[in-house]
């Protein structure tokens, strides 16, 4: 894989994670089938990419995580987004809003 | 935001594993629950997982990457890791930290000297924008100063500075009596903005007035520091006080603060009022002028507006101002120019040493890693990534080189003791380092630098490693590590390191064993010499008198003289003594001027040739030991006549038929006395500017004050000093008397710089030698050892003990050639370097190279011949069995 798939690659998945954590907390099972299915599969998240975005992430004070039990009492760390989590999610959905329109436009000229 | 981070994760590492662990291992039984509920069985919804999650291990891994802080969380773990291991093998850690703390030392010393010699700022406000401007005086003064009319003039009409100065250039000497022993001291003039424009305050006190640059003004002076410490032992009432100087009376209004070399090079200051009575004349060139350069204004652009005030003053001035050409640079410490090609040379000779103490450890290192081969390949096994290890490898160098510094720099204190122990008077600025900021910098530096140049080669070896050989191998290197190749470069580069620094000290010491051998030109031994300054008649005094009176004056000066002399001679152990105004080999000012021969076409002013005038008394060349080569020596019946002995230089130049004799020179600068002068007769030459100068064209005059008394003993010549004193005081009580020494002392003196750095680039060469010596020894054994499977198969079959030495041996001599040509390249660009250090040898010298190669090539050929002999010795059968 080269770097700059590499990059492209994060900065979605960044956003991806924001977007499934938009409605509300979830643990890493939980984000990495979100994904799966809201891309309609077109995106399987590996936990070895995965759980480095959401430590750097919670880092970056977009995330905070806290325990908590799950569907089958085990116990598992729960993601939510904070304020400026939710404000970096606009900013990049109106990025990609721009990327993509120039891209089509690109395409279409 | 991220040293928040890194320092939280730091606090909370231990907890943030944990979760970690819990984290991933849940996301992985979660992720078998889920298969099994899609159903898979249990055992293998597991394995799926465990599949899809890519491993456990590395997912925690590549998430701890992310985290803040995690580059320094896992150096530090380097560290640590590393520090075992230097713990582990304490012998190989103190035989490379005490190699490294040697050369570092080295380095850290002689740079010391340099940062506060030649780097550090001067200590004056804006130190960049000071200039110096001096008058040249072709051919024959390089540097030398500025008329006091021409200082006036230019410093009205600049433009490109917005303030210009001026010291005086010569160190004037007076008498200072009536305060206890009489006393010489020495005082320098400037103008009232010198120290104002330098920055420079007053201790105590105040510094001079612009009304005290003017003609007639009030008799002030100031202290240096250094003089109100020793003489006045640092009391604040010193101001006020009123001290005698040649007989006339200064009040003392202040003292300068502790500062430069400059500033306290004289005792007192005066200010320029105090120079004479016209300040406009262009006849006396001895001020130096400095200046400020107005913002944005470049050096070169004052030097073009300098050297046009110049010539704009050679066109005004013909005739005071003929041959004067100009220097303007930037301003500097008066001795840094002096030691600049010493220090240079051995920051050159401890630069290899550090080099050549770089490769013995590189060795080491590399012996080391290839028996830490398998543990290397096991972490490479087991998922250490190959840069991972380069830098743990590199980590442990830099840590050893960090520990070889930490004790290189108290090696560096006590190096700088030494130094400033063993320079002599005339590189005071080597004796007053203290070290700073900056040479800890340099330290730290060349810590890391050194690290990395031990550590890189040894390191990336590692990229070479076949885990699969290494891991199959048992303990025992595979070789891959430690080419035989790379060994080799070793050897050769620590031959070529070592040869340079010492084809440089063989240089340098065969010059300073010529210039011993060289004949001063007088008989050293058992000859005393001692200053006897008379109070200086003011020159304003001086110009009043009559030709009539100055003669009258000289001649009541020469009867005291002769008084001493006879004093001197009576006292018991005394064979002669003799006067003389300028001691030879250039410990005092030179006095030159031109002459002309009669009969013959007069040249140009300015062309003429220059004699080296000497005033003497009547016995001076039978008690120096001068020899009278033809002719007569001048004697008591010259006295008064115009007589004079020259020197066989000026004989054989001049009047190369052997007619000097009867011969008359004029020199001019004797005005206003006529001023033909009878040669009388021929002396041997002796040395004024040093032993390594081409002789001068001297000329002997007799009469006046000669201030430099001679005393020629029968034994110990120090046994008579007291005795020489008493004498002369009795004689007249206000006369001071300083700078007694033999003239043994005197020669020693005049070689002691060249002697400071021969002996030290020996010292350096000798330690560069002894780390070459060892390292070959290390790389040379470590190869024979390897190759003790291949001897024993050799004499196995049927190879005769002799063939294997000459195999070893032969390889060792082929490393020693190269490295020779190498060490032969670099050592000749380093000759030519120090070209102008050099005196009889010439840079190429063959004897020095030849000599240094030889030695070399049999360290080299030892260090194998030993190993070689140890190989051969061992039974075959253990030496196959050996590997």
């Amino acid at each position: 894989m080269t770097r700059e798939q590499t990059e492209l690659l994060q900065g979605t998945l960044d956003m991806l994670i924001l977007k499934s954590l938009a409605l509300g907390e979830m643990h890493g099972l939980g984000i990495s089938r979100r994904i799966e299915q809201i891309t309609k599969g077109t995106f399987q998240v590996k936990p070895g990419s995965l759980f480095p975005a959401l430590h750097r992430m919670e880092e970056e004070r977009w995330l905070e995580a806290s325990w908590g039990e799950s569907e089958n009492n085990r116990r598992a760390k729960y993601y939510r987004l904070t304020k400026a989590g939710r404000r970096q999610f606009e900013t990049e959905t109106l990025r990609w809003g721009r990327i993509s329109l120039a891209i089509e436009r690109a395409l279409e000229a | 935001m991220w040293i928040r981070n890194a320092i939280r994760n730091w606090r909370r590492k231990a907890r943030a594993d944990a979760e970690l662990d819990e984290e991933v291992r849940g996301y992985a039984e979660m992720l078998a629950e889920e298969k099994i509920r899609n159903g898979s069985d249990a055992q293998e919804a597991r394995r799926e997982a465990k599949m899809e999650l890519g491993g456990v291990e590395q997912v925690k891994e590549q998430t701890r990457e992310v985290r803040a802080g995690h580059f320094f969380e896992t150096l530090w773990q380097d560290v640590r890791y590393g520090g075992r291991m230097l713990r582990k093998n304490p012998g190989f850690t103190i035989v490379a930290v005490l190699t490294l703390a040697l050369g570092i030392g080295a380095n850290t010393a002689i740079f010391s000297v340099i940062e506060s010699v030649l780097l550090r700022p001067l200590p004056y406000d804006h130190p960049q924008s000071l200039i110096e401007i001096w008058n040249t005086y072709l051919p024959a003064v390089p540097l030398g100063g500025l008329s006091p009319g021409d200082f006036r003039d230019w410093q009205r009409e600049t433009t490109t500075v917005s303030e210009m100065a001026a010291y005086a250039w010569i160190q004037q000497g007076a008498n200072f009596t009536g305060d206890g022993d009489p006393q010489r001291v020495e005082l320098n003039w400037a103008t009232s903005n010198f120290f104002p424009m330098l920055g420079v305050r007053p201790a105590i006190g105040r510094l001079f007035a612009p009304e005290e640059d003017r003609p007639g003004s009030a008799p002030v002076v100031v202290l240096s520091h250094r003089f109100w410490q020793s003489r006045f032992a640092s009391a604040s009432n010193v101001v006020g006080r009123v001290l005698t100087l040649d007989g006339l009376r200064y009040t003392v209004i202040g003292v300068l603060h502790e500062g430069s070399h400059l500033l306290d090079a004289p005792d007192m200051w005066m200010p320029m009022g105090q120079f004479g009575d016209d300040l406009t004349e262009h006849v006396h060139h001895e001020f130096v002028g400095i200046a400020r350069l107005k913002p944005g204004v470049k050096v070169a652009q004052a030097r073009a507006e300098f050297e046009a005030l110049n010539q704009r003053s050679a066109i005004a001035y013909p005739k005071e101002h003929k041959n004067f050409g100009l220097v303007v640079r930037p301003m500097q410490d008066p001795s840094a120019a002096q030691l600049r090609g010493t220090l240079l040379v051995l920051f050159a000779a401890v630069g290899l040493v550090l080099l050549i103490a770089c490769a013995n450890i590189a060795n080491l290192l590399l012996a080391r890693n290839a028996s830490r081969e398998r543990e290397i390949a096991l972490r490479t096994a087991l998922g250490a990534h190959r840069g991972r290890l380069i830098r743990q490898l590199l980590t442990e160098s830099i840590l050893l080189a960090l520990l070889g510094g930490a004790l290189g720099i108290a090696f560096a204190a006590v190096g700088v003791q030494i130094l400033g122990a063993l320079a002599p008077r005339n590189m005071q600025a080597v004796q007053q380092i203290g070290p700073d900021g900056t040479v800890f910098l340099f330290t730290i530096v060349i810590c890391f630098a050194v690290g990395v140049i031990c550590g890189l080669l040894p390191a990336l070896q590692i990229r070479k490693t076949n885990v699969n050989v290494a891991l199959k191998q048992g303990t025992r290197g595979s070789g891959a590590f430690a080419s035989r190749k790379l060994h080799s470069t070793l050897v050769v580069s620590e031959i070529a390191l070592a040869l340079v620094p010492l084809t440089g000290a063989g240089l340098l010491l065969r010059s300073l064993r010529d210039l011993l051998n060289q004949s001063p030109g007088f008989r050293a031994e058992h000859l005393l010499s001692m200053n006897i300054p008379q109070a200086a008649v003011p020159p304003a005094e001086l110009i009043k008198m009559t030709p009539a009176q100055q003669q009258q004056l000289a001649q009541k000066q020469s009867l005291q003289f002769e008084q001493i002399i006879e004093g001197v001679e009576a006292l018991p152990g005394v064979k002669l003594a003799a006067g003389i105004d300028i001691l030879p080999l250039g410990t005092q000012l030179q006095a030159a001027a031109r002459f002309v021969i009669e009969g013959r076409p007069i040249p140009d002013a300015g062309v003429r040739p220059l004699a080296e005038l000497r005033t003497i008394t009547p016995g001076y060349f039978s008690t120096a030991g001068v020899s009278l080569l033809r002719g007569r020596s001048l004697d008591a019946e010259d006295a008064g006549k115009q007589n004079i002995d020259i020197n066989e230089a000026m004989a054989e130049r001049f009047w190369p038929q052997g007619n000097a004799i009867g011969s008359r020179i004029n020199i001019c600068s004797l005005d206003p006395s006529p001023c033909w002068f009878s040669i009388v007769g021929i002396v041997g030459n002796v040395h004024e500017y040093g032993l390594d100068a081409a002789p001068t064209y001297d000329a002997y005059f007799t009469g006046g004050w000669t201030p430099n008394l001679l005393i020629r003993t029968a034994s110990d010549p120090h046994r008579t000093e007291i005795a020489a004193v008493n004498v002369i005081h009795k004689i007249d009580p206000a006369l001071p008397v300083t700078s007694v020494m033999t003239m043994d002392e005197l020669v020693a003196d005049s070689v002691a710089p060249r002697r400071f750095s021969a002996v030290l680039t020996g010292v350096f060469a000798a330690l560069a030698l002894l780390l070459a010596t060892v390292g070959i020894y290390g790389v040379m054994s470590y190869m024979v050892g390897r190759r003790t499977n291949e001897i024993g198969i050799r004499m196995a079959l049927g190879a005769r003990p002799r063939d294997v030495l000459r195999l070893v041996v032969a390889h060792g001599a082929r490393l020693a050639l190269i490295g020779v040509a190498f060490g032969i390249c670099g050592s000749l660009a380093l000759a030519r370097f120090i070209s102008s250090m050099l005196f009889g040898v010439r840079s190429y010298d063959p004897l020095t190279f030849i000599v240094v190669a030889s030695l070399l090539s049999a360290v080299a050929i030892a260090a194998c011949y030993v190993p070689a002999r140890r190989a051969m010795k061992v039974d075959p059968m253990v030496a196959l069995r050996y590997e």
